[in-house]
């Protein structure tokens, strides 16, 4: 199956909800992607990322070959979208066409039968015609990306018969029932019943030509007086019932040369939002000035200069933003403290967007990176940012470990968690110890966390386990105490 | 005689058991009309033992596959010859039958696999016999090999709107060309086969095209039509017998009951250990097991006891197995032994659609036409027959009708409520009650007399309609 998005083929999932509300992701790709289809196919995208480095490898190709040739995303869009529109208009004209053959009566049957393999042949044409115009686009650029070469090649599959495909789907699409020249082959089965009757041949009488009645060969040999047995069909039920099964079998065959190639090419229209969207975002960052890098696929996590998407979205230019850096290797995890509104979950949000980015082929905003695929990534935000009744402190607290219960059933190792001031609804030395206790399960079954939390306790819990930074003077977020982390 | 896989003699003359037995005891509900049918046909003791070996070979996988492609092979001549006598036109009809032959040179493949016990033996000698024609046949056969695709290079022209002609074509056309195209594209067409029934104009047509071809086809029908008169369909029906009972059988094993092979006797009696009522299949409940035991001295056994004891299950399980027995397939207990009755018969109370005589002149009259079929290797079951009156008079009529049947000399089970009919010298069979708690209900039947009583008042209580119970309704409604 063909793809953009993955390399073995796939559909485009369900968003996480949760990860884009917590990130804001909407709000930050509002900014970047004012469409909202295409917005929500990226998002949809971003929110499941990919694990595999040669996956994440595999879009980062493609976008590549996109930045290089800005037409290039363009020019695709415009086949892809004739592509649907051919789809949706030969649905519609089929729709018609059957509503219209309702008749039993065996001539009207076959004029009915006519219509609609018409219909098909040149639905058939002209989607042959739209994969050569895919094939032209896709080599006028120097393409490197294996998954636009893969559909590259696929579309120069049809190439070699395409020219005699769409005259036989030309043939049969002009075809006149008062032309009735026609020839067909009965198959017959081991029952004595017909059991299919194909087209050989149409012939089509020219009213122009000096010598009334000679009929002009499109195919074959002229059968006008070639030696046969006549068959009496005085009602014309022989030629309707028959030639209906023949008409109907090329209809067959052209529509399902018309589907497979919509069931190939047409989902690409939808992948190809996702890096329109892409596009939009690399440039809007390159007219903001803010850095963008691909990170280095690694095992640690390393990013300097990082700058928060949504504040690089909304802000006329990099200088409005403070970028970070944040570093952790072998660690658990990291605990951020600060002060209220020094930009904690400014930073936290930083680096899921990033991991989120990274994960799905986008390079990130910052200077360089090295980052590691993760199996998972995971929010949750404290439940007082939530819409709460007042007083419901219990309330709030045990909805918080309702909400944590399931992630703590399934954690993958390897996942990374972005927690944001959770347990504090409750007293923080009790809070501290359970949330302690959590975070040291998750972290034995392999997974990291970054935490944001006033909860100081936890970082005599977790002494040299974890790295912990906290906020300083204009947004500035750096490490605590020890240097090796 | 008709090749047959269950009668070793002629079927006709048989004795047939009553077709009702089938419905009485739920057999109906497990095995088809046919099969019953062969059930309810007294066979001979060559017969039972040639049967018999057909199901213990059964138990062998290679030869259970070999019975089912036989009946596959046999399904398919039987629905080549319902074809054939449906053709419409000429076409059809010779291809239809070329088809007929085939299907029959299929069946005697497959039953010349299949030999080894008399039943086999004495089919295949009978299909062997026509092995001069099997060969001439398939000969024949290969002739017409190439008669399908030389009809199926007939071309269709239209050369006006009313005038059609065919022609010999074999040009690649429009319809090949479009199918290579798109496997070249990389896209597998899907090829529909339209069906169609081809009128008897096209067909006369197509054989003044084809006229050899045709020959060729009408030569094999005239040739073989004739000689092939042996109605091979009836041994479908046989062969369904000993495959739907084998999985019967194996549908018990499944279920947990035992099986074996009963042995037959010259002594009557009616032996078997941890006999399973089968019939409670359909309900898919748990079955207890009982033992059997019918002799010279025990040839006609009361069986009384609890409403709801399992009276009527064991009188189901002794005759059903019975039967099973009697027609040469084994049964569902750990061991038996028996004699070859030729005759079982039930009386089940009968739905109340009496004539102006009443309920029990009925079944009084159904018990003597019964009774007139039997003889002394007979077997009876009496399911609460005579309960449509008083205790008095219908204990008076169940003795008598006991003595009858013991005058016979036939076997017999009677279930019936009428405690006055132990101590007049009749083997006695009863319920067992759980001793701690008298309304739990073992299913267990043991040979014992009863102790009079049917229990019901347990049973009233339990759902408050005793005597006290309803005191105390009155009490409260007061």
């Amino acid at each position: 199956m063909l793809s953009m998005l993955f390399s073995g083929g796939g559909e485009i999932p369900h968003p996480d909800k949760k990860l884009e509300d917590d990130l804001l992701l909407d709000a930050a790709l509002a900014e970047l992607c004012p469409d909202i289809r295409k917005r929500q196919i990226f998002l949809a995208v971003l929110t499941n990322p990919l694990t595999e480095p040669d996956e994440i490898s595999f879009r980062a190709e493609i976008l590549r070959d996109f930045i290089a040739a800005p037409n290039l995303c363009e020019s695709l869009r415009g086949e892809f979208n004739a592509l649907l529109r051919l789809r949706d208009e030969a649905q519609r004209e089929r729709s018609r066409a059957y509503t219209v053959s309702r008749s039993t009566d065996s001539d009207a049957a076959l004029r009915s039968t006519l219509l609609i393999t018409n219909l098909y042949a040149q639905t058939a044409e002209k989607a042959l015609h739209l994969v050569s115009q895919i094939e032209l686009v896709l080599g006028m650029y120097n393409i490197r990306s294996a998954g636009l070469d893969r559909i590259r090649r696929r579309a120069a599959d049809f190439r070699p018969g395409a020219d005699e495909a769409a005259e036989i789907c030309r043939t049969v699409a002009n075809y006149h029932i008062d032309d009735y020249a026609a020839s067909a082959r009965l198959a017959i089965g081991e029952d004595g019943r017909i059991d299919s009757c194909r087209m050989t041949a149409l012939e089509r009488r020219i009213a122009s030509e000096a010598k009334p009645g000679k009929l002009r060969k499109l195919f074959a040999k002229a059968p006008a007086r070639e030696p046969g047995v006549v068959l009496s069909d005085p009602f014309g039920q022989h030629k309707n019932q028959l030639f209906s099964a023949a008409f109907a079998g090329m209809g067959e065959l052209f529509d399902q040369l018309a589907r497979g190639i919509f069931d190939e090419f047409c989902p690409l229209a939808r992948e190809l939002s996702f890096y329109e969207a892409a596009l939009a975002y690399v440039k809007l960052m390159k007219a903001k000035n803010i850095p963008l890098c691909t990170p280095a696929i690694s095992d640690t996590t390393e990013i300097h200069g990082l700058y928060d998407l949504l504040l690089a979205a909304q802000y006329p230019g990099a200088e409005g933003v403070v970028p970070n850096d944040i570093i952790f290797a072998s660690r658990a995890g990291i605990i951020i403290t600060g002060e209220n509104n020094s930009g904690k979950t400014v930073f936290l949000r930083s680096v899921g967007c990033a991991q989120l980015f990274f994960q799905a082929g986008l390079p990130i905003p910052a200077r360089e990176a090295k980052l590691r695929p993760r199996s998972a990534v995971y929010t949750r935000y404290a439940a007082a940012e939530k819409e709460f009744c007042a007083g419901n402190d219990a309330g709030r607290f045990e909805q918080e470990v309702r909400e944590l219960a399931p992630l703590i059933e399934s954690i993958k190792p390897d996942s990374l968690l972005l927690l944001n001031e959770i347990f504090q609804t409750t007293a923080y030395s009790e809070g501290a110890e359970g949330l302690y206790n959590i975070l040291r399960y998750l972290s034995r079954r392999g997974a990291s966390f970054i935490l944001v939390t006033h909860l100081r306790e936890l970082l005599g819990s977790f002494g040299g386990d974890i790295v912990h930074m906290t906020t300083g003077e204009g947004y500035h977020i750096s490490v605590c105490g020890r240097k090796d982390v | 005689m008709k090749p047959s896989l269950l009668f070793l003699s002629d079927e006709a003359n048989r004795k047939h058991m009553p077709a009702g037995l089938a419905v009485d005891l739920n057999l109906d509900r497990l095995l088809t009309e046919d099969t019953l049918g062969y059930m309810l046909t007294v066979t001979d003791s060559d017969e039972l033992s040639a049967r018999q070996d057909i199901f213990r070979r059964m138990e062998d996988e290679a030869f259970l596959g070999a019975l089912n492609r036989l009946s596959e092979s046999l399904t398919g001549l039987i629905q080549a010859t319902e074809a054939c006598s449906k053709s419409g036109c000429e076409l059809e009809e010779l291809l239809l039958t070329r088809g007929r032959f085939k299907a029959y040179l299929s069946v005697c493949d497959q039953l010349e696999q299949l030999s080894g016990s008399p039943l086999l033996d004495a089919l295949n000698e009978r299909i062997c016999s026509l092995a001069g024609i099997r060969a001439e046949l398939s000969e024949a056969l290969k002739e017409t090999d190439g008669c399908i695709d030389e009809l199926s290079e007939t071309g269709l022209v239209l050369e006006s709107p009313t005038r059609l002609k065919l022609r010999r074509t074999e040009d690649e056309g429009m319809y090949e060309r479009m199918t290579r195209l798109m496997r070249g594209f990389g896209l597998e067409p899907k090829l529909r086969s339209h069906r169609l029934r081809a009128s008897s104009a096209l067909s006369e047509a197509m054989s003044a095209l084809s006229g050899e071809c045709f020959s060729r086809l009408r030569e094999l029908r005239r040739q073989f039509e004739p000689r092939l008169g042996l109605d091979l369909t009836v041994l479908r029906r046989e062969l369904e017998f000993y495959l739907e009972l084998h999985a019967l059988i194996g549908r018990g094993r499944r279920a947990g009951f035992s099986v074996c092979f009963p042995e037959f006797t010259d002594r009557k009696c009616f032996r078997a250990d941890d006999a399973y009522d089968f019939t409670l299949l359909v309900k898919d409940c748990a079955v207890v097991p009982n033992d059997i035991d019918f002799n010279e001295d025990s040839a006609v056994c009361f069986l009384t006891g609890a409403n709801g004891g399992g009276k009527t299950t064991y009188l189901r399980c002794t005759a059903a197995n019975l039967l099973l027995a009697l027609c040469g397939c084994p049964i569902f207990a750990s061991r038996a032994e028996l004699y070859k009755f030729d005759y079982v018969c039930a009386h089940f109370p009968a739905d109340e659609s009496f004539t102006s005589s009443g309920r029990l002149v009925e079944e009084a009259a159904r018990v003597d036409a019964m009774l007139a079929d039997c003889g002394a290797d007979s077997f009876i079951f009496m399911n609460e027959t005579y309960s449509g009156t008083d205790d008095i008079k219908g204990a008076q009529m169940t003795l008598d009708t006991a003595e009858r049947i013991k005058k016979l000399g036939a076997f017999s089970l009677w279930v019936t409520h009428f405690h006055e009919v132990s101590d007049r010298g009749y083997t006695m069979l009863t319920t067992v009650i759980d001793e701690s708690d008298s309304s739990m209900r073992t299913f267990r039947i043991v040979k014992k007399r009863g102790d009079g009583s049917s229990y019901a008042r347990d049973i009233l209580k339990k759902y408050r309609l005793d005597a006290a119970s309803l005191a105390e309704r009155e009490k409260n409604n007061a």
